[in-house]
């Protein structure tokens, strides 16, 4: 799957996504996620990529590889996350 | 068409794949002069059951994959939150790594949420998508062209 490949997939409401797991290494940055996207598409960034370390929204790229090379760029060694900020989440579809 | 034929294994189509980090990621640790983590092998099952590529956690660990992009996956049970890495994936024919291999260097992984016995990661429909693949049943064989 590549990046272009989350356009292609089956979708859910961001209100119906699970909550994230309290011993997820990046439930800070979920749950941050979580706080702010009702924020993020009312400010009208439906289809940019959000940048999330910690509590924060580092910034809303156009493109994932903006916001991926960003990420690398201040914390390459460290946990950050990139989310799609859409108000219909993307969902994998799994066998196991 | 370039391509590789494998004997059927008792789990099914079998190949021996290595998983690596991203070329964007690889670069930036050259250029920052860290170490970048040596691929890590792994027995794969081609899968045309799978939408996505899927990779055991122990990958991820040895790889020290970063989850990249937290997602939903909807599986038997229900749907469950999931790790979304990003890889490189090369598959090599049955002479090893020695010979040509099909190579994916950006590709967007997903974790198995059940450990599968015997096998790492299922090479899901997103690579498949991009293969020439026949099954040879009563050969015991199958053919993966590229």
């Amino acid at each position: 799957m590549q990046v272009k490949d989350f356009d292609r997939l089956p979708t859910i409401h961001y209100t119906q996504m699970p909550e994230p797991m309290a011993d997820s290494p990046s439930y800070r940055e979920e749950t941050a996620f979580r706080r702010e996207l009702p924020r993020l598409l009312a400010e009208g960034n439906e289809g940019k990529w959000a940048l999330i370390k910690g509590d924060e929204i580092i910034g809303v790229y156009d493109d994932f590889e903006d916001g991926y090379r960003v990420g690398l760029q201040r914390y390459l060694t460290q946990l950050f996350i990139l989310q799609p900020v859409r108000e219909w989440q993307p969902v994998l579809r799994m066998r196991y | 068409m370039p391509h590789f034929t494998f004997s059927l294994s008792s789990d099914g189509m079998v190949v021996d794949a290595m998983f690596g980090l991203d070329g964007t990621k690889t670069t930036a640790l050259v250029q920052a002069g860290q170490a970048v983590p040596r691929p890590v092998q792994a027995r794969a099952l081609l899968d045309n059951g799978c939408d996505r590529t899927a990779i055991a956690p122990h990958i991820a660990q040895k790889l020290g994959l970063q989850m990249l992009v937290p997602a939903v996956s909807q599986t038997a049970s229900g749907k469950v939150p999931v790790k979304v890495y990003r890889a490189s994936l090369s598959i090599f024919g049955p002479g090893g790594s020695a010979g040509p291999a099909l190579v994916f260097s950006d590709l967007l992984v997903s974790e198995l949420t059940t450990p599968l016995p015997n096998l790492d990661a299922l090479i899901g429909m997103d690579v498949l998508r991009e293969c020439l693949l026949i099954l040879n049943g009563p050969g015991q064989q199958f053919i993966l062209g590229f």
